[in-house]
């Protein structure tokens, strides 16, 4: 056999769900058939798709004996094998599932056969298409709805035909792309097919492939494309992560969709300029990882994409992940990316070189041992120059800069442009210790207004430095990398400045990619898991609830420290599945533990993505935890941020019965009025102000006051931290009611939680010192 | 050690009045003994049906039957043809239920759902397994197993096969108590106090390159690599002229030429059936994915009695020392079609060498079931053992 497992069995697979999803008549159990494919493909034993409570469908056991309980438990993570009836205990591999809400799929398969990781991808890719296969059904389940309301019209009966027929074309170009993986042809002719395949079925004249350079993972390479000129293909040879839509589907590891390109989040100037209006990109996977994207994009006005559209985006991406899914492949696509690229060396705007010109210069510079310094340029808010007076004006002034940086440096050293607006200089006839000298003439050369036609623009940079002795044997790649980050530093404390790399930056900047890479891998392996912390009662003299506090289980570096992850979580915005996940979790267990509340904690991004909501719903409605029992804390920085939006979010939330809560008040802005404008039920003492609080003095009477102000507002108080029982004693004197603390206990697992509260002594119990100004308690559930 | 009885009994009759053959098949596999609990009858459709099961039903009163009509029986003597062959089991150590289920009133999945009910009568065994005849010609029998997979899920295996009609693919017909029926599916549902062991295997080999399944519906491939599915399978094979346009020589032609469709483990086969002469099309007896990879594959008599051995080995395996009352063997047609009529009479031979002694029923076959241990479920161009432990 010519054709490796890896490439040609799961794409395979792939196409065959594909069909099969598409072939199964209306009103039949799409999941369920989908459920015995992927237990036959996969040669699994038993199979099952579960949202929170139910199981919706399953493969395996006896009609009769479907064991609810044991298969949510597995789905959730809970269980790592399941014992069958007729297999004996079978390994488990659970993948997340949104075609329903909440939805796992899960497959078993009898020990000692596993699943390896090529499987677990497939399964993962499996998941992916049901959902979209699902999304499309409904689609043609409303366009029916729809017509037979209106009577067979006629349009949306042709809308029918036709989606029902892109289906089918769409089988069709993927079993083309298939027989070019199969027949082992070119790569680039492999991708072209793919490329080509998407412009043609869903008819947007641009399409193209970005893959992440696997030397510089910020940035992205078109590995493929069609319906750009060669000077466009030259422009956008290299992108930024995160910049452009195709960056975006990569940087969010979503489908990102835009109707209007111009005024998208981060475009790339150069589509703009060359008139795209709408475009859209899907992230393609290698694994769990994403390393490129798929992106469409039209010229034409009023284009928008409909659902089938996105859904068969998504499933040529799926089929390009799967493509790359062996090492040769990606290996070889590398070389040839890379030879495409080095046939050109200058950049067509400025005419200056280009990035392989300049890190082939750097690279015989440092061959003569020369010492070498390196500037990296970056221009600030360039973005709002081409947003603001067009992209004619942006490539000019870029072309007026190129010409101030060369005018500022000497005639031996090297000026080239990287892309986009970054530019690097290669200092070889001066000293390195003046290096710093030359990065300030640049920089106020550059801070001249600059005069393009019909304007004056003011442009500032940032510029990292690198100092490169001889005894440095690091790759030119390396040192431009290092540039880069100094640059970052630079624009990091405030643009306009430059800054000299030191070793520390690129292992602080290793260190978090490290952890942003674990940690989304530690969301799909579930290595993420909830705490609770009990919080305690002093009128009541027990424990009535819990804070559920998200904690991070490494397999290698063991516990780690949510404030080392819960920041890269929020700059990722992978904190939105992780706060999903949270508030799932916390919910399920304390409905499980009858009479507690639990609160979770909310962060702005959450807030702002708009889902909390229905996330909050959606946790309650799956839980049958009474909403009352469920208090969101949220920090006041999130809340003043942007207060209009944050007050509508939270009356939202309060209608769905759940308390509100402010954790750390009086830590930052500590605005009384946001506090009067806002459906708040429940103030939260930081632990700040208990320290020292016993001792009297500026803590107790800083502690009294934000006491003062939740009575005040008839806040509930709720006062962290507590560690000392005359730091309790203290904090009861004040008039607060509810603790939590190490003095009774460490946020501990939920399998310990109740062992936890039941072995906290009588002695630290507060004592009840009346019923407390504002509240009356009644039978563990607080009302106010 | 067992306590209560269990014995396993075969015969075979190729007496030319259906009335004959049926009591005389049926004598020999009861010998004497009373306490039959299930017949289990494979019989040419040479016979009228209808009189050989009221025959071997008097021979052995208030016993239950299901059985089919087939394409050449398979005999602890030897593979015959226009012939008859019964499994007798009997016992107070066996327990039997059975059903059948039409495919046309129900729909494929919904048969097998249907029948398989039938395992729950036997739950207090502590072996069980379900014995599936259906009718090949009606659709894609993948969807009766998945029907029968989702009622008793992984603790009941599933084995059996499709009946014949002498390959001449028109009609065939199932036997269920009195009831001579076509389009159907009948079981047993058998429980055991010994376990059961269940071999698989087919001894095919892919040739060529693969080619994409460019276009399918169900069981039908209409193109293969963009072209049409019929003209790339006759010319890659180079079949002969007759094979180009005569749907019998097609047929006989393509039974030793099925599509391999790749899978995690192992090569699922699938039988090519019928050429539609006008569409180009292939006609298969399972359905063959659109999207997915397909080769044509070769077998010859040394990879075919491999194949034989690796079956009878497995299903013997599963009974760990315990040597077997009886084979049940499910061969398929085509893999007789490899050997032709001397290397099936070997084939046989050694299936009987594997029995040691014990009693060998079975049929050559139009697809054949076993589901067991995550192995597909349904088989084409295969053979499948079941040793009774």
């Amino acid at each position: 056999m010519t054709v490796p497992k890896a490439t040609s069995w799961s794409t395979q697979q792939l196409t065959e769900m594909l069909a099969l999803v598409a072939a199964v008549p209306a009103g039949a159990d799409v999941v369920q058939r989908a459920v015995e494919h992927m237990v036959e493909s996969l040669e699994a034993d038993v199979g099952a798709a579960a949202s929170a409570d139910q199981v919706l469908a399953s493969v395996g056991y006896s009609a009769d004996a479907v064991p609810r309980d044991e298969l949510l438990a597995a789905s959730y993570g809970e269980l790592k094998t399941l014992d069958v009836p007729g297999a004996g205990p079978c390994s488990v591999v659970v993948v997340a599932f949104d075609g329903i809400p909440g939805g796992n799929l899960l497959l078993g398969r009898r020990l000692p056969d596993d699943f390896d990781s090529e499987e677990r991808s497939l399964f993962r890719g499996f998941a992916r298409v049901l959902t979209l296969a699902l999304q499309a059904r409904s689609a043609l389940h409303d366009e029916r709805t729809r017509r037979a309301a209106s009577e067979a019209d006629a349009l949306h009966r042709q809308g029918l035909l036709d989606s029902l027929g892109e289906r089918q074309a769409l089988l069709e170009r993927l079993s083309r792309i298939q027989r070019s993986i199969s027949t082992r042809r070119p790569l680039n002719e492999v991708l072209h097919t793919i490329v080509e395949g998407a412009s043609e079925l869903i008819g947007d004249e641009i399409a193209g492939l970005r893959l992440v350079d696997p030397d510089d993972p910020q940035m992205l390479m078109l590995a493929s494309c069609i319906g750009l000129s060669p000077e466009m293909r030259e422009r956008t040879r290299r992108s930024r992560v995160g910049e452009g839509i195709g960056g975006l589907a990569i940087s969010q590891g979503a489908l990102i969709v835009t109707e209007d390109y111009a005024n998208a989040e981060l475009p790339l100037e150069a589509f703009t300029s060359d008139g795209v209006r709408s475009s859209m990109a899907a992230p393609v996977y290698h694994g769990s990882e994403v390393v490129g994207s798929l992106v469409l994009a039209t010229r034409r006005s009023g284009r928008s994409y409909s659902d089938t559209e996105r859904e068969m985006l998504l499933a040529f991406a799926e089929h390009t992940g799967l493509a790359l899914n062996d090492a040769r492949t990606v290996a070889a696509l590398h070389q040839a990316v890379g030879d495409a690229t080095r046939q050109a060396r200058q950049d067509p705007l400025t005419g200056l070189p280009n990035r392989t010109d300049f890190l082939e210069k750097l690279k015989a510079a440092r061959a003569s041992a020369r010492q070498v310094s390196l500037l990296f340029i970056d221009l600030d808010d360039f973005k709002l120059v081409n947003d603001t007076l067009g992209h004619p004006v942006g490539d000019a002034l870029l072309c007026l800069v190129g010409d101030r940086i060369v005018g500022s440096v000497r005639g031996d050293d090297l000026v080239a442009r990287l892309g986009g607006d970054e530019f690097a200089v290669l200092l070889t006839s001066t000293p390195p210790h003046e290096a710093e000298g030359a990065a300030e003439r640049i920089r106020q050369a550059l801070s001249q207004p600059f005069r393009v036609p019909g304007h004056h623009v003011s442009i500032g940079a940032s510029t990292g430095v690198v100092l490169c002795s001889g005894d440095v044997d690091n790759s030119p790649e390396e040192l431009l990398r290092d540039a880069d980050v100094a640059m970052y530093r630079a624009k990091a404390l405030g643009k306009g400045r430059s800054i000299v790399f030191t070793p520390s930056m690129r292992i602080d900047l290793q260190a978090r990619s490290r952890l942003e890479r674990d940690l989304r891998s530690a969301i799909e392996e579930q290595e993420l898991v909830v705490h609770y912390q009990p919080v305690v009662d002093a009128v009541l003299g027990r424990v009535v609830g819990s804070e559920a506090l998200v904690r991070w289980e490494h397999p290698e570096l063991g516990l780690v420290p949510p404030q080392e992850f819960i920041p890269v979580a929020e700059t990722t915005g992978m904190i939105v599945p992780i706060g999903r996940q949270v508030l799932m979790d916390a919910t399920r267990q304390t409905a499980l533990w009858t009479g507690l509340t639990v609160s979770v904690n909310v962060s702005a991004r959450q807030l702002g993505d708009g889902l909390v909501v229905e996330h909050v719903r959606e946790a309650l409605s799956r839980s049958g935890l009474p909403p009352d029992h469920l208090t969101l804390e949220l920090t006041e920085s999130v809340l003043v941020d942007d207060i209009d939006i944050a007050a509508g979010i939270l009356s939202e939330l309060k209608q769905l019965g759940v308390r509100i809560a402010i954790d750390d008040f009086g830590t930052g802005y500590s605005s009384l009025s946001y506090l009067a404008q806002l459906p708040v039920d429940v103030l939260k003492v930081d632990k700040q102000f208990v320290s020292g609080v016993e001792r009297g003095g500026i803590e107790a009477r800083l502690a009294g006051a934000v006491v003062a102000i939740a009575h005040s507002l008839q806040l509930t108080t709720v006062t962290e931290g507590i560690e000392t029982t005359a730091q309790l004693a203290a904090m009861q004197r004040l008039g607060c009611t509810h603790f939590q603390g190490y003095l009774w206990a460490p946020p501990v697992p939920a399998s310990d939680f109740l062992a936890a509260t039941s072995a906290i002594s009588a002695q630290t119990m507060p004592r009840p010192r009346g019923a407390g100004p504002l509240r009356v308690v009644h039978g563990g559930r607080p009302v106010t | 050690m067992d306590v209560a009885v269990r014995w396993v009994g075969s015969g075979t009759s190729q007496l030319a009045e259906a009335t004959a053959a049926g009591a005389d098949a049926c004598g020999q596999a009861l010998a004497g003994r009373s306490d039959a609990r299930l017949l289990i009858v494979f019989a040419s459709d040479s016979y009228d049906l209808t009189q050989l099961l009221a025959s071997a039903r008097a021979t052995a009163p208030g016993v239950k039957v299901i059985g089919c009509s087939s394409s050449g029986e398979i005999t602890s003597s030897g593979a015959t043809g226009s012939s008859v062959v019964v499994m007798a089991l009997g016992g107070s150590g066996f327990a039997v239920a059975t059903a059948q289920a039409s495919v046309e009133e129900l729909g494929l999945r919904a048969a097998g759902t249907e029948v398989a009910r039938a395992s729950a009568e036997v739950a207090a065994s502590p072996y069980r397994v379900l014995l599936l005849l259906s009718d090949g010609l009606a659709g894609d029998q993948e969807e009766i197993v998945r029907g029968a997979y989702a009622t008793v899920g992984a603790e009941v295996p599933l084995v059996g096969g499709c009946a014949g009609d002498d390959l001449r693919m028109v009609q065939t017909t199932q036997l269920y108590e009195d009831q001579v029926l076509t389009g159907c599916v009948v079981a047993a549902a058998i429980g055991s106090d010994a376990p059961f062991g269940l071999g698989v295997d087919h001894g095919w080999r892919r040739v060529g390159d693969a080619m994409v399944v460019t276009a399918s519906e169900d069981v039908r491939v209409l193109s293969l690599n963009d072209e049409p599915a019929l003209d790339v399978y006759l010319r890659r094979l180079g079949a002969p002229p007759e094979a180009h346009t005569d749907a019998q020589a097609f047929t006989r032609f393509a039974l030793t030429h099925p599509l391999g469709l790749s899978r995690r483990s192992t090569e699922e086969v699938r039988m090519v059936a019928e050429a539609d002469f006008e569409q180009r099309s292939l006609i298969c007896i399972a359905r063959v994915p659109q999207g997915g990879l397909a080769w044509i594959m070769e077998g010859d008599d040394d990879s075919v009695l491999t194949a034989t051995d690796a079956a009878c080995k497995a299903a013997l395996g599963a009974l760990g020392e315990r040597p077997p009352l009886g084979l049940l063997a499910f061969d398929c047609i085509a893999r007789r079609g490899v050997l032709g009529d001397d290397g099936s009479q070997l084939e046989v031979a050694r299936i009987a060498d594997h029995a040691g002694g014990a009693p060998v029923a079975g049929f050559y076959t139009y697809g054949e079931i076993a589901r067991d241990s995550a192995v597909g479920g349904f088989h084409n161009q295969t053979l499948v053992v079941l040793a009774i432990g």
